[in-house]
């Protein structure tokens, strides 16, 4: 027990670790609006860097950090934004183009599992 | 396809896949296992260039012809989303749109951290790249750094500061230079772990700064004049 | 725990594909490829942990003491994430160019190749 990087503890932390890392990831998948989908992606980023850190890979957390929390998710926003404006209905068919294709039917039949891991997650 | 057909087919194949990865690693060695020979090996032959991160060693010595391959990836689609949205811009001002010089209005206090908060970041991503052999960090790390930390002038509201800033030409032939030069490098001279993360910081930086300037560009273009937009 | 870490990087996977299929626009498409590609981070830093290791940076600490996780996944994992960030720029500027030339980016409205 006195060493930190084994043992019951370390294992705990590496198991939480991963847990919420695919928590994230299904969540980033089940969140089908794009633009809360980046906020998601941006949380999902900082999660992979911090079990990255407890695997002890800190190059790799840091980069993961840099890109996945920053880069890509501002790249997804301005992506979104410039796509808006040459959508069919102008600006306004943001908000009411939430798809609602996330049924019982389809999400079903690929992995029960997701939709129940990530159920608290839906907006 | 139908949506339906295709989710079935998704299911189908998922399973199958499943299936086999699992029954593949299921046979891999255990995780945390103590058998990692080329992990070991390149530890030891980081250690005899006394590059004390190994993972800098490894990119930049022992794998720098990958890294070459790798940084050539990073350099085409980089040039190809740069072009790509050129092209949409171009003809976007073509039928009349105009720039938006960033938010309406922004907080004093956005403002000042945005102000505080460049030199810090610029100085932190030098720092990443320079003790790249030492310590963790290294060019594709602190490129990262350099690349955002310039658009944090956006978030302080000068849109027409970061425009100035960033001169697009500049980053561009820049960005092809440190390309050139990491790949002469690694050819010539592999191991010399410090200048590779210079030239790599270097590219990673400029081709961040121009993707996302080239994004930026493509957001803030509105058909309408500045007056009516959201 | 000896292979949890790999079929979660496995789930991760697959959960990305499932994103990707069921997709009505692409960028969220785009969004769920990035997800696919962080299960290969996530199972490649799984097989080089060790247990009790720490990680390869040795500048303050003599070579011979603690073990050290594999180096050689860390690196490949490392390039992967920053130039897997610029394939996914180049995506999304393929969805702006979709979205200006078709006026959609539902892939489902997307019927054919032509111009």
């Amino acid at each position: 027990m006195s060493d930190p990087f084994s043992g019951p503890l370390a294992d705990a932390l590496i198991l939480t670790a991963l847990a919420l890392t695919v928590l994230m990831a299904t969540a980033v998948v089940l969140t089908r609006h794009p633009a809360r989908q980046a906020v998601v992606l941006s949380g999902y980023g900082m999660v992979l860097g911090v079990l990255f850190l407890v695997l002890q890979a800190p190059d790799v957390a840091m980069s993961q950090i840099g890109v996945g929390t920053v880069v890509v998710p501002l790249i997804v926003v301005l992506a979104l934004h410039a796509t808006r404006r040459h959508r069919k209905g102008g600006d306004t068919g943001e908000d009411d183009r939430r798809p609602d294709h996330d049924t019982s039917g389809t999400a079903s039949d690929g992995d029960p599992a997701g939709r129940g891991a990530a159920g608290g997650d839906a907006p | 396809m139908r949506t339906r057909t295709r989710t079935l087919l998704f299911a189908a194949g998922a399973a199958g896949a499943a299936a086999l990865f699992t029954a593949g690693a299921l046979d891999l060695p255990r995780f945390g296992g103590a058998v990692h020979p080329y992990g070991d090996r390149a530890v030891r032959q980081a250690l005899r260039e006394s590059t004390t991160n190994t993972i800098s060693s490894v990119n930049f010595d022992q794998r720098a012809f990958d890294t070459i391959g790798e940084e050539l990836i990073l350099m085409a689609s980089a040039i190809g989303a740069v072009v790509l949205l050129r092209v949409v811009g171009k003809e976007a001002e073509d039928q009349g749109a105009a720039h938006r010089h960033g938010p309406a209005e922004v907080s004093d206090a956005l403002r000042i951290v945005g102000y505080l908060l460049l030199p810090v970041t610029l100085l932190i991503g030098v720092y990443i790249i320079a003790h790249g052999a030492q310590s963790p960090g290294g060019g594709f790390q602190g490129g990262v750094v350099l690349g955002t930390a310039v658009h944090l002038l956006y978030l302080a509201g000068d849109y027409p500061a970061l425009q100035r800033l960033r001169p697009i030409p500049v980053f561009e032939s820049t960005e092809a230079l440190a390309a050139g030069v990491f790949v002469a490098m690694a050819l010539a001279a592999a191991g010399a772990v410090p200048a590779l993360n210079g030239a790599v910081g270097v590219e990673v930086g400029c081709a961040l700064v121009l993707l996302i300037g080239k994004f930026f560009e493509q957001a803030l273009l509105v058909r309408e004049p500045p007056g009516g937009t959201p | 725990m000896s292979h949890l870490p790999y079929l979660a990087a496995g789930w991760i996977v697959i959960v990305g594909i499932y994103g990707i299929v069921t997709s009505r626009d692409l960028i969220h498409a785009v969004v769920c490829l990035s997800v696919t590609q962080s299960g290969t981070y996530v199972l490649l830093l799984a097989i080089g942990y060790r247990d009790g290791a720490t990680a390869p940076v040795f500048s303050d600490r003599p070579p011979h003491g603690r073990p050290v996780t594999d180096p050689v996944v860390q690196a490949m994992t490392l390039t992967d994430i920053v130039v897997g960030a610029t394939v996914t720029a180049l995506l999304l500027a393929l969805a702006v160019q979709v979205a200006k030339r078709r006026g959609t980016i539902d892939p489902g409205e997307l019927r054919s190749l032509e111009s």
